[in-house]
């Protein structure tokens, strides 16, 4: 017996097979599975048949796209009026700011933004400086920027002027500038083993996280004039802002806290093991560990934060929403379809926001996943 | 030893006083406030007469009575307001959940725009956007929307009710006459404009996060249980039922209460499109009387209250989960 074939050379290489299903069978499996799928698949068909067409039409096909008034949006037929949006755009992101000192308003809001690109990018050096520059130095400087400082040549704005985008960014910015430390501060308040600490913060948390957040600026507004000294009446934007911030801090030491609990108490023994003292072992071990586990969590409390920022309007602050919804009234532009044209651009404004830091928090959440599962191999 | 147990006192004590400090500052200025600008300074307004209407009201209410029964209408409101939408949001939160998990392609994708859509957005504007944009352009009563009894239009919703005016239970039908009001539709139950929008717009917003808890409740029983459920030979639908829900359900109904308490907060919004609700009537309360302190004094009590006893609701739940559960 011989062996009857030997290759001598390797055989030619061959395509891979084609693993993906093709897209027909995909289709059929996904839309027309059984006859349950295949009904619902129609349904799903016939509503969009159905509500595409007029949206389409109001929203592009038959809107206004510039206009010098109203008269063209009153038309009959007429749809969405976007020439107004165009026109009131300075009023609904500055409000009634002088217009010739908007730059210091587009200066003071480049420079939170560039902040806060520096802390969220991750490769980005020297976060500790950004750190610093953001909690720190922005508040003050932002402030001399937004309010005036007469002594830098920049004339005082009063905060009745203050509306718009510029408002409600400024309302969370400062939300998230106190609460980030606020509520881990609280949080360890929380934990701390002495007891008045504790009952203090727990008993703070959770009286704010009881009430609905309209309640607290009703009670910044109404009574921190009361419970301060008379002559010291805080300014109509601070209040809510303080009552805002005090909201925010209270659910985010809940977050922070869940971030404390995650760590396995080894991590501070450990720490304390090698000499750390008390604060060193919090600062270096136990909070970087413990804020990057719920850093999802922290964005996905701002993306709250600042769809919450829509209710100063209860007292009497002309927030982005508050613009767009009192800007409807104007006679120049009043119309039947003015009030559905600013709401969806109110809706596209704060949907942009938070779809962003939601896919932020996103992809930190995939990043941190796949951090862990190195780990455990 | 000692001197650490010395510092911890310390540092309590200091803190106690700080705090206690803070109040009774804030209690002296307070009352020197109040002494100058003429404000009540006890609870005696409750039985003054209030004076005004308001456009919703479970039990009697008219401008005579007193602010004390506006506080008690308003509570009242808020409840019923919560309770509506709560139950309609947890039916479209299920259904969306579910739907996000189908293997139909086209619906989970439905169900997923829904759920990012409204989750990101402020539940003000949508309030908003229901209440002005969508239902007052609604017809006169006159040219109401009819549907088997109910009846749409720009003075809200009104649909049959249980009515026993008679004395025997008997439905209320509503109806719009001309000869006996021109104005309205009578008979039945009538919801506002402003409680619809609420109601509404607190159910599709409560509906997108109860989906996601809904979603991941269902994801979070592992697919062995699904798989041995089909080894044991049980159907799919009994092994949805038999299997997957009561191991869903542990995961899903402590987020799911603490929505209900979100939602009974959030409801408070109804004070932007004038619904009478505890915020609401507080806020013109507060404006007439000045009585700040007393009326958010009664507010922060109220809705505290409801916090803690759905609290305590949870932590029973929680408790008999353990007894029965995992051991």
């Amino acid at each position: 017996m011989t062996d009857s074939f030997i290759r001598s050379q390797p055989a030619p290489k061959r395509p891979p097979p084609n693993m993906a299903p093709p897209f027909l069978k995909l289709a059929r499996e996904n839309l027309f599975g059984d006859a349950t799928s295949s009904l619902i698949t129609v349904g799903i068909v016939a509503l969009i048949v159905l509500a595409a067409p007029p949206l389409w039409r109001f929203l592009i096909a038959d809107a206004v796209w510039s206009a010098p008034d109203g008269a063209l949006c009153r038309a009959p037929g007429a749809g969405a009026c976007w020439a107004y949006i165009a026109a009131k755009t300075p009023f609904f992101i500055y409000g009634s700011y002088p217009p010739d000192q908007r730059w210091r308003v587009d200066l003071a809001f480049v420079l939170a933004a560039g902040l806060i690109v520096w802390l969220l990018w991750p490769r980005a050096p020297r976060k500790g400086v950004a750190a610093f520059g953001f909690f720190v130095v922005l508040p003050f400087v932002g402030f001399a920027l937004l309010s005036g400082a007469p002594s830098l040549g920049l004339p005082r704005v009063g905060t009745n002027l203050w509306g718009g985008a510029m408002v409600s960014l400024l309302v969370a910015l400062a939300g998230i500038v106190v609460a980030l430390p606020g509520g881990v501060l609280l949080a360890l308040g929380r934990r701390s083993d002495l007891p008045a600490l504790r009952w203090v913060c727990a008993g703070l948390i959770e009286f704010v996280r009881g009430v609905p957040l309209i309640a607290v600026l009703f009670m910044a507004n109404a009574m921190l004039p009361i419970f301060l000294p008379p002559d010291w009446s805080p300014d109509r934007l601070l209040r809510p802002m303080f009552g805002i911030a005090l909201f925010a801090s209270a659910y985010m030491a809940e977050v922070a806290r869940a971030g404390l609990n995650s760590i396995p108490s080894g991590q501070a023994e450990a720490a304390q093991a090698l000499g750390l003292g008390r604060v060193a072992t919090l600062r270096f071990v136990v909070l970087p560990q413990a804020l990057a586990a719920v850093i999802p969590a922290i964005v996905n409390n701002f993306v709250a934060l600042f769809k919450d920022t829509t209710l100063v309007a209860i007292v009497g602050i002309f927030d982005f929403l508050h613009t767009v919804d009192a800007a409807r009234l104007d006679p120049k532009w009043a119309g039947p379809t003015i009030a559905a044209t600013g709401y969806v651009f109110a809706g596209l404004f704060y949907l942009v926001f938070c779809l962003a830091m939601s896919s932020y928090a996103r992809g930190v959440e995939r990043r941190l996943a796949a951090g862990r599962r190195q780990d455990s191999i | 030893m000692k001197a650490s147990a010395l510092r911890r006192w310390a540092i309590q004590a200091a803190l106690l006083l700080a705090v206690g400090g803070l109040f009774a500052l804030a209690i002296a200025n307070a009352r020197a406030n109040l002494l100058a600008r003429g404000i009540p300074t006890s609870f005696a307004f409750l039985n003054q007469v209030a004076g005004f209407s308001l456009n919703q009201s479970v039990i009697p209410f008219t401008p005579l009575s007193s602010y004390g029964r506006a506080l008690l209408v308003g509570l009242l409101n808020t409840l019923m307001v919560s309770a509506l939408a709560g139950a309609l949001a947890t039916f479209i939160g299920f259904a969306a959940g579910f739907a996000r998990l189908s293997r139909n392609w086209a619906l989970a994708r439905l169900a997923g725009l829904y759920v990012e859509t409204i989750r990101n957005l402020p539940l003000l504007l949508q309030i908003l956007f229901w209440y002005v944009a969508i239902l007052s352009p609604l017809p006169a009563p006159e040219h109401a929307h009819q549907f088997a009894g109910f009846f749409l239009s720009n003075r809200g919703l009104t649909m049959p009710a249980l009515s026993f005016a008679q004395g025997w239970p008997a439905i209320d039908w509503p109806f719009f006459d001309p000869s006996v009001n021109r104005f309205n539709v009578e008979g039945g139950l009538r919801l506002p404009p402003e409680a619809c929008a609420l109601i509404l717009a607190l159910a599709l917003y409560t509906g997108s996060y109860i989906a996601e808890i809904v979603r991941a409740g269902v994801q979070a029983v592992p697919r062995g249980q699904s798989e041995a459920a089909a080894a044991l030979g049980l159907s799919a639908a009994q092994a949805r039922r038999l299997v997957i829900r009561p191991q869903a359900m542990r995961v899903i109904t402590p987020p799911l209460i603490s929505q209900y308490l979100a939602l009974t907060k959030n409801s408070s919004l109804a004070a932007f499109v004038g619904f009478a609700d505890l915020m609401q009537v507080s806020g013109t309360i507060l404006n007439q009387t000045g009585a700040a302190l007393q009326v958010i004094a009664i507010d922060m009590a109220l809705y505290l209250s409801l916090s803690l006893a759905t609290l305590a609701l949870m932590r029973l739940y929680e408790r008999r989960l353990r007894w029965g559960g995992r051991g």
